[in-house]
Order: C-alpha cells, then sequence, then structure tokens
C-alpha cells in the first residue's frame, strides 16, 4: 500500500461530507424538473463548476492518461480542437441557446417538439443505447484508478468497483441534479488543486521533469510522438472528426443537462464561454501524466499496463497529506460523472422511452403540461422510474466493466460509441434547429443511418475474419468510422428531407424571443 | 513542421492551458461558493434548492 491513514482519514471525511449534502438534498425535491434540471435555477458560476466537472471524470483522467502514455504528445491536439469548438459554441450559442429557449429537460425532448413521438422514441432508443456503451468502461476505469494509486492487489478491482457504484447509486437517489451539482462543485476545486500539486510534483521530480519526459517519447515513439500530423494513430482524419463532433458533441446529454438546467438561453451560452478557457488544460493536464509514467516506468516495469501506469506512479510520488487530497479529488471525479450520467441515462430512458409509450398506448395528446410531463406517466412516477432505473444501469455497468474487453484504446472507444448517436444529431438536431425543411422522414433516416455506421465497427471488430477486403480501413482506423457516421447522419436528413417536404411538410419552431 | 518546432509548440501551449486552466477555476471557485453556500442553507430550510438565490453576477 502507498498511501498513510492521514491520506485514507481526508477521503473518509469527503465521502462522509458528501454523503451528507446528498441527504439534505433529498428534500430539496419538489418535483421532476428539480430531479431532472435542478429546477433550472442554476447560476452562471455554479453551471460553469459543474460542466467542467462533468468533462473531467476520473474515467476522463484515466483515458487521457492512457492517450499519452500510448502516443507521446500527439494527444495534445485534442485540446486544442477542443477550446475551438467551445469558443464556438460560447460565441454563437450554437444549438445550445435555441434547445435551452425551447425549454427541454432531455435532447430526444426536442425530437417531438420539432418532429413526432415516434422520433422521439427511436432518438431516446439510440441516445440510451450509445450513452450506456458509452459509460460501460466509466466503473471499472475509476476502480483500476484506485487500485494503482493505493497499490492493492489488482484481483480486487471488480470488488473496489462495485464498492464505489453503491456510493453513487446511493447518492444519486438522493438528491438527484441537486446533488450532482453539489459533488460537481466540491471536485471542482479537489480536482484542481489535485492537477496543480500533481503537475508540480511531476515536473519537479529527479526521474521526471519536462526534459526528461520529452526525451523518453522521442527514444520511444519517434518524431511521431510530436507529430499529430505524421502520426498514422491521429493524422488528418482524426483531427476533422475531433472538430466536427466537437461541435455536436454539445448534444451528449449528460453535457447538455448544465445549458438545460441554467436559468436562460444567455447563461447557457456564457457557461460554454467561460468553460472553454478550461478544455485545454482538462485534456492536457491527464495526457502530461500519462506521458510522465511511460517516463517514470520505462526502465522499471516497461510492461505495466497504461491503466495502472499513471494511478500507481502517482501513489509512488506523491507525499503524504497531497495524495489524501488527489485520491478525494479523484474519488469526487468519479461521483460526478457517475451521478450525472447515472442520471442522464436514466432521464432519458424513462422521459423518452418509457413516458412515450405509456402515453401512445394512453392515446394521449403530445402538449407538454406545465409540470414538465408530456401525458405519460406523472412527475412523481417519473422520479419513481428514474431512481429505479439508475440501479438497474448501475448493475449493468459493473457486469460489463467486469467483463468486457477494449478492441483499441478507452478513449477510441468514447469516441465510436458516442458517435452512434452523434451522427444522427448532425441530422436531427442541428439541422433540426437551423435548417427549415428538417422534416420527420429525414430524421427517421438520420437516426438510423447515422448509428448504424459505428455499430457495424464495433461488431466487425469482434469478427474481423468476415469483415470484406473493402470495409477493413474502416475496421483498422477508428477516426475513419466517427468521421463517415457524421456525415452520413447529416446527407441522410438532408436528402430524404429534400425529397420529402410536400408529404410531409415540416414543424415550424420559433426563435423569435429568444434572448 | 519539424519535429522541434513541434516541441516548442507543445511546451507553450500545455504552459497557456494550464494557467488558462487554474485561472478559470480561482474565479469560479470563488464566485460559485456563494451559490453553493445559497443552495446548502435553502436545503437546510427545506426550501427549493434554487429559491432566492441571486446570480453572484449580480452581487
Amino acid at each position: 500500500m502507498h498511501l498513510s491513514w492521514i491520506d485514507y482519514a481526508i477521503l473518509i471525511v469527503y465521502v462522509g461530507g458528501t454523503i451528507v449534502a446528498g441527504t439534505l438534498a433529498r428534500g430539496a425535491i419538489k418535483g421532476i424538473s428539480d430531479f431532472l434540471v435542478a429546477g433550472r435555477g442554476l447560476k452562471t458560476h455554479m453551471a460553469v463548476a459543474t460542466m467542467v466537472s462533468t468533462g473531467l471524470g476520473l474515467v476522463t483522467v484515466m483515458y487521457m492518461a492512457e492517450e499519452g502514455f500510448k502516443y507521446g504528445f500527439v494527444p495534445f491536439i485534442f485540446g486544442i480542437m477542443a477550446l475551438i469548438t467551445s469558443l464556438i459554441i460560447g460565441r454563437t450559442g450554437f444549438i445550445v441557446s435555441r434547445l435551452r429557449h425551447l425549454q427541454v429537460m432531455t435532447v430526444p425532448e426536442f425530437y417531438e417538439l420539432k418532429y413526432t413521438r415516434g422520433v422521439r422514441l427511436l432518438g431516446g432508443v439510440i441516445l440510451t443505447l450509445a450513452g450506456t456503451l458509452n459509460m460501460g468502461l466509466f466503473p471499472i476505469l475509476g476502480s483500476k484508478f484506485v487500485v494503482g494509486f493505493t497499490g492493492l492487489d489488482k484481483e480486487y478491482v471488480n470488488y473496489v468497483m462495485v464498492a464505489m457504484l453503491v456510493i453513487v447509486v446511493f447518492y444519486t437517489l438522493m438528491g438527484g441534479m441537486v446533488s450532482v451539482v453539489l459533488t460537481d462543485f466540491a471536485q471542482f476545486v479537489l480536482l484542481a488543486a489535485g492537477f496543480l500539486f500533481g503537475t508540480y510534483i511531476i515536473l519537479n521530480h529527479p526521474q521526471l521533469g519536462w526534459d526528461n519526459m520529452v526525451q523518453a517519447v522521442q527514444t520511444h515513439h519517434g518524431d511521431i510522438g510530436f507529430d499529430p500530423i505524421a502520426n498514422p494513430g491521429y493524422g488528418i482524419s482524426m483531427i476533422l472528426f475531433l472538430f466536427c463532433v466537437g461541435l455536436v458533441g454539445v448534444v451528449w446529454q449528460p453535457e447538455m443537462m448544465r445549458p438545460l438546467s441554467a436559468e436562460s438561453p444567455k447563461v447557457a451560452r456564457r457557461v460554454f464561454w467561460i468553460s472553454s478557457a478550461t478544455v485545454m488544460g482538462r485534456a492536457m493536464v491527464p495526457m502530461f501524466w500519462g506521458i510522465a509514467a511511460m517516463t517514470y516506468f520505462a526502465t522499471s516495469n516497461p510492461d505495466l499496463h497504461p491503466h495502472y501506469a499513471m494511478p500507481q506512479m502517482l501513489g509512488e510520488i506523491l507525499p503524504v497529506g497531497i495524495a489524501g487530497l488527489m485520491m478525494a479529488g479523484m474519488f469526487a471525479a468519479f461521483m460526478s460523472t457517475h451521478d450525472s450520467y447515472l442520471l442522464a441515462w436514466s432521464g432519458v430512458i424513462v422521459r423518452d422511452v418509457v413516458s412515450p409509450i405509456k402515453a401512445m398506448l394512453a392515446k394521449s395528446g403530445g402538449e407538454r403540461a406545465e409540470d414538465g410531463t408530456w401525458g405519460g406517466l406523472s412527475s412523481e412516477r417519473e422520479i419513481y422510474w428514474v431512481r429505479a432505473i439508475v440501479v438497474i444501469l448501475a448493475t449493468f455497468l459493473a457486469i460489463f466493466g467486469a467483463l468486457y474487453q477494449l478492441p483499441e484504446t478507452a478513449f477510441r472507444f468514447m469516441y465510436v460509441t458516442g458517435s452512434i448517436y452523434f451522427s444522427g444529431c448532425v441530422g436531427t438536431i442541428a439541422l433540426g434547429l437551423y435548417w427549415k425543411k428538417a422534416n420527420t422522414p429525414g430524421a427517421y433516416c438520420a437516426l438510423i443511418l447515422g448509428a448504424l455506421v459505428p455499430i457495424n465497427f464495433l461488431i466487425m471488430t469482434e469478427n474481423q475474419e468476415l469483415v470484406p477486403d473493402f470495409l477493413l480501413p474502416l475496421v483498422e482506423n477508428s477516426n475513419l468510422v466517427g468521421l463517415t457516421s457524421l456525415i452520413v447522419g447529416g446527407l441522410a436528413m438532408f436528402i430524404v428531407a429534400s425529397l420529402t417536404q410536400k408529404s410531409h411538410p415540416p414543424r415550424p419552431l420559433d426563435f423569435g424571443d429568444m434572448e | 513542421m519539424d519535429v522541434e518546432t513541434w516541441k516548442v509548440v507543445w511546451k507553450l501551449v500545455f504552459v497557456a492551458s494550464s494557467i488558462a486552466f487554474y485561472a478559470v477555476v480561482i474565479a469560479v471557485g470563488i464566485k460559485g461558493f456563494g451559490d453553493v453556500a445559497q443552495m446548502l442553507r435553502n436545503m437546510a430550510a427545506g426550501r427549493g434548492a434554487n429559491e432566492s438565490a441571486p446570480d453572484s453576477n449580480e452581487t
């Protein structure tokens, strides 16, 4: 074990404090709007803190570090692309302001406003599939961090994962989005302090430091450890994909819940503008740690898996007290991402799959009531079912994390599974909000065709011997899969909607009085 | 660009991104603390989480 009792005491104080706050939050929940979007009352700075925290979970730290460990400085390009897309969204309010103006709680609700209840149902199913697959690796990666950091035996990794999930589920069930906001704020402060101390110690460690790390990357990767264009794992296709997915990625439900929880479209846009200053650091600091881990173990343990290397290095080099702070920060990062995602996907399953089916069976109208429900489940029943599905999802995650083997790096798995949903969003949401001709048949085609490309990739990677030669580039390069699926989703809406304008006239949306 | 230029670029980008990150964390942490304290006070009093919570921008 690398840590002392002081480090564990810091962790226990943090976990105890969050459980008390979660219990307090239970009393603040008056309806589904409080539970899912914190009553749509988030102020600018709290919204920024919670959005930055969701984008910087423990899983993010792990997979960004893995990229740095495997590819050297090249993944830094991700931070630059994220900065560019965040600035564009923050400046223009692209997608964010209009969705907030429409007062939806989940992204598929937009499908019912713009298209039909059927499109919402399909969108909800696809988002659920993409979201739960995407989240599949979160708990196991978080657990690997704890095991590597504390020096526990690797055989405990599944037990640690279950224990961490139980705490998160309890906390989320108590206070919903209100709980999420509170843990996010704690994580925001704790993890930033951990980032600062961790980076300072790495830069001043005799084996590490900037120059030693540059030398190690040069020795192990050569020039392609620095040049993103020349690196075969990155290149132009990856850079283009990162730019496109950065723009439409804003509709990812856990990310979008922050702008949707903001008190106005103007605040929603401002949240992106302020948080854009953090996106490069959020990506590059963990990548830098990954490079440091590769340097640290280059001679002593070169075969160490990257998932364990970075946490093990931190556990060994951080002094007593700082290690405890880092552990609490990382546990907060684990909690804040899991509670956000569990809440987001459970909200989508209940509001965009279960409730519409009930409303369809009851043949109720498609109007939104004052309490935010749509004629299916009541507000109280929605909260009940969201809580039940949080538990079911957490159980699924524990099983998936223990059994699934990664095809590439965790980073690429996240992007390919995210593309199952993102690709349909180009047509259904981006064009739906900004192109007057977007209609229902176009939305169905965009959702289905956009999702098929990445789903095929996941199936083909598991059965490569059955794949014809002309499709092999798609199996070998996940960047091409992501880019192709985005183009297919956009083109499907454009072509089909253009051909069906007379038979299916588009439903207009009014943004005339938007701030 | 040759590899030596890339090395300089990544060092500058890393320093700039770190400064921007910590600057925003400090600013948002200080201003957002008031919002969080208000939210906790409301919850302890049994009110809705966001009742009577002025934006820290306006205070």
